[in-house]
């Protein structure tokens, strides 16, 4: 069964159509690109998924179960989460702070037990610091906890974003051009770690314009254009795929894939 | 009995479109709420007291003599408490708010200490000149203003829409930055309107000593937040919108005191700006532009 | 006066989720009236019109918060301001109930109240060394100091906690939080009406110890009193508001000077603050480097 189905879904703005008429399916375990030129209405599709806004049309099915119009946070704690293509951590807080906020739809203490300070919400807070010490860790800023997240360098702040999402445990992870801005080391970096959150048992939905990147890492891609679906397959079809070429790789060549 | 408190309603509402075009023009061009307009309105008023009344000069002494006053009070406070706020960064919307609060607060108090607190006699020397129209009772006062008030309005209009200045204006109106850009001196143009703005409150504080015959320090305050929801209800920046809606609370405060209770008129304005706020957040006459506040 | 840091606290935990509410004034009117009026016309006992009193405030601040929800920044801040006065405008209007603008006298005085009970189980003042009205001060002075302190370790509690950090990551970035799987519009409707209730609890002691109150105690200028509080101790932590509202109360009272012109130098720190310091005297910087080890958030 797919995790995700995306089912004849447009969106639009203004009588000008960002998304029209999409639909294909992520399924479990999966790692699917997303890709096309800017513009294509890839962001919006993301929006669409975590409900930022409601689609014009189509159907949303997480789980088999339709979440178009839930809330955004019903969305997080159905067990989508996903990080943001211009980073927004909350750049006053710590690293370790930004994680444990991410690990709000997982705990439950209210005002009285924050008050209070109960044993029950002493051994939550006490899990809460230890579950995102840990995803720190995996992101490899292990040092960086008590340092205020806004200072931290860039790449640093991509990773970041990432563990606030994984705090919340999700079946399905949106990541919007993780690797943007990120130099090749950092980039492997990013690989190996979609790779190990895969391995988690987290599907991935992932949105990249470094093709190197999307080639090595991605079971699929989804290629849009214009807000429509021009093409979907393993990666060696849609580089084979001449009206992607064309749509697509033929302008932003990334040199490697020397077919155009 | 009605056909007057028409026309008590107009002369009143005009008088509330002009404190109303001092905010929406302040706001149009800087999109801040200057919660100090209305305290400068009030000193306005003072000064036209000093003037006519103590000075027993002619009433259009007082106007200069407010005019002068308060521009120069609008010019203070651009140059003090908005120009260091703008341009800096990560600033937050709300800080050219909390600092007009302050010099409207310290504005209302200097004016306890200069003026007292109580209420001042505002004298006009044709306080009792009026015309029987039919059955209808006018008084010369009321026309003046509501002559004065139109002209204001009129001209304000004419120099928005008409003169090189007045583009400008409204250029930078538009965009601040792309203004700025393409030559416009931003500095200068949000310094005269804040000038004008100011000088238009001053004007009107003379009008409602007139209209009203007493004036105290706490004037302002009311006046500034019945300015307030005119232009929230009328629409931030419209000068259409100001003008309808000083004419709207002007005629229904008056109604509500003639047919109704006399305590809840201040309470109207109010009630309107949650109402319109919550309802049609954009006024009558705004545009909708969704999630423009942050 | 310590009703001040209530205040304080008050219009700093609307803060913390980013409302900016200058309604407070209006809500500390209705927890003032309402417990004036059960204490005196119904004869209750002073707790439980001191709770009635707040529990109303509270009501009412969610009734407000949740149409605020729809209204950000500068908008907010007027829509609240104009609440408040029409609370004012009811209070003044409705003189059958709250006696119009000459307002409600004879108020049970908490201080009074307490030593007649202690009165007739046999306890004199004098015994301690006080006199009466020393005794009725004192103990005037040890309630609200409690109540301050109370409210101030609940919030900070609050805000080391699961709930004050979602306050805090919505102040900072809404669509962030929503995104992180917080409920923006319970924490807001929440925090809006905790500072409603927190008002309405400081109106309430405020009756109880002036024991004469009137339209004219809670106007604009209550309003930006207790945002004064905010801006010049800071919004940042809640150290700052609470410094805020002692200093500014504590200097005018040492000062004579400074009393007479209280309002005009409240003005002036509003503009400066806004150019030079933003972020008031205290902000998180000045908090860490007093306060080495002890973070914000170990428990």
């Amino acid at each position: 069964m797919s995790l995700l189905r995306v089912d004849k879904v447009g969106k639009n703005f203004g009588g000008l159509a960002a998304v029209d008429c999409v639909s294909f399916s992520v399924g479990e375990g999966e790692i699917l690109g997303l890709i096309g030129p800017n513009g294509a209405g890839k962001t919006t599709l993301f929006n669409l998924i975590t409900s930022t806004f409601a689609p014009t049309g189509g159907r949303l099915l997480f789980r088999g179960e339709s979440i178009a119009g839930l809330a955004p946070h019903s969305i997080v704690r159905k067990g989508i989460c996903r990080t943001f293509q211009n980073i927004r951590l909350f750049p006053r807080m710590t690293a370790l702070e930004n994680v444990m906020v991410g690990r709000h739809p997982r705990s439950g203490a209210g005002i009285w037990g924050g008050v209070l300070r109960t044993r029950r919400q002493r051994n939550e807070e006490a899990d809460i610091r230890e579950k995102s010490g840990e995803l720190l860790a995996l992101m490899g800023l292990s040092g960086c906890g008590d340092l205020t997240a806004g200072k931290l360098p860039y790449g640093h702040q991509r990773r970041l974003e990432i563990a606030r999402a994984m705090a919340a445990e999700p079946k399905l992870l949106l990541l919007d051009e993780p690797a943007a801005g990120m130099n090749e080391s950092e980039t492997r970096e990013i690989q190996s770690l979609i790779l190990a959150i895969r391995g988690m048992g987290v599907t991935v939905l992932l949105i990249e314009h470094d093709m190197s990147l999307v080639m090595k890492v991605c079971d699929r891609l989804v290629v849009l254009n214009f807000g429509r679906k021009i093409a979907e397959g393993a990666p060696a079809e849609i580089r084979a795929n001449p009206e992607v070429v064309e749509a697509y790789l033929g302008r932003e060549e990334e040199g490697e894939d020397g077919d155009a | 009995m009605f056909a007057e408190q028409l026309i008590n309603g107009i002369t009143l509402g005009s008088i509330y479109a002009v404190v109303a075009l001092g905010y929406t023009l302040v706001f149009g061009v800087l999109d801040i709420i200057n919660m100090a307009h209305g305290e400068i309105f009030m000193f306005g008023a003072f000064v036209g007291m000093l003037i006519a009344t103590k000075a027993h000069a002619p009433l259009w002494a007082a106007f200069l003599g407010a005019i002068a006053v308060t521009g120069l009070m609008g010019y203070m406070l651009e140059r003090f408490a908005l120009r260091p706020l703008r341009g800096r960064q990560g600033g937050s919307a709300l800080a050219p708010l909390i600092s007009t609060i302050g010099v409207s607060i310290l504005l209302e108090n200097s004016a306890h200490k200069l003026f007292g607190a109580g209420n001042q006699l505002f004298e006009t020397p044709f306080a009792e000149i009026r015309f029987e129209v039919g059955p209808v009772t006018v008084y010369l006062v009321q026309a003046v203003i509501l002559a004065i008030a139109v002209i204001l309005m009129a001209g304000l209009s004419l120099w928005l829409y008409k003169s090189k200045a007045g583009k400008g204006l409204r250029a930078t109106a538009e965009n601040l930055d792309t203004a700025g850009l393409l030559g416009v001196d931003t500095t200068k143009i949000i310094t005269a309107t804040v000038v004008i703005a100011s000088s238009m409150g001053g004007v009107a504080g003379v009008l409602v000593g007139m209209a009203f015959n007493y004036i105290n320090n706490q004037m302002g305050l009311s006046m500034g937040l019945k300015g307030l929801a005119i232009i929230i209800f009328g629409g931030m920046g419209s000068v259409a919108g100001a003008v309808a809606g000083g004419a709207i609370l002007g005629l229904s405060e008056t109604f509500v005191v003639a047919y109704g209770s006399s305590g809840y008129r201040d309470a109207i304005a109010f009630i309107a700006i949650i109402v319109v706020l919550l309802v049609r957040p954009q006024g009558l006459f705004g545009q909708a532009h969704p999630e423009t506040q942050r | 006066m310590l009703v001040n840091v209530l205040l304080a606290v008050s219009i700093y935990v609307t803060l913390s989720t980013g409302q900016l509410s200058l309604g407070n004034a209006g809500f500390m009117s209705i927890g003032a009236y309402a417990s004036a009026i059960l204490t005196t016309a119904h004869g209750m006992p002073i707790p439980a019109g001191v709770l009635l009193g707040s529990v109303l405030a509270g009501a009412f601040g969610v009734l407000v918060g949740i149409p605020a929800l729809r209204l950000k920044g500068v908008y907010l801040a007027i829509a609240t301001l104009g609440f408040g006065e029409v609370v004012r405008a009811v209070f003044i209007n409705w003189e059958s109930l709250t006696g119009g603008a000459v307002g409600i006298a004879e108020i049970p005085q908490m201080g009074r109240e307490i030593l007649a009970a202690l009165r007739e189980s046999g306890f004199t003042p004098e015994t301690v060394g006080l006199r009466s009205n020393q005794f009725i001060s004192l103990s005037v002075f040890l309630i609200l100091l409690a109540a301050a302190v109370l409210s101030t370790l609940f919030f900070l509690r609050l805000s080391s906690s699961r709930a004050g950090r979602a306050y805090a990551a919505i102040r900072m970035d809404e669509a962030a939080a929503e995104a992180a799987g917080i409920d923006a519009t319970y924490y807001k409707v929440l925090a809006f009406s905790q500072g409603a209730l927190l008002s309405g609890f400081a109106g309430a002691l405020f009756a109880h110890s002036t024991s004469y109150i009137s339209p004219a105690d809670f106007t604009y200028h209550r309003a930006v009193e207790i945002l004064v509080f905010a801006v010049f101790g800071g919004s940042e932590h809640l150290f700052g508001p609470v410094f805020g509202a002692m200093f500014l109360t504590a200097v005018p009272e040492a000062l004579r000077f400074v009393s007479d012109y209280r309002y005009i130098v409240y003005g002036i720190i509003l503009v400066l603050m806004m150019i030079f310091r933003p972020q008031g005297v205290i902000d998180q910087a000045l908090l860490d480097r007093f306060a080495r080890g002890g973070s914000p958030g170990g428990s």
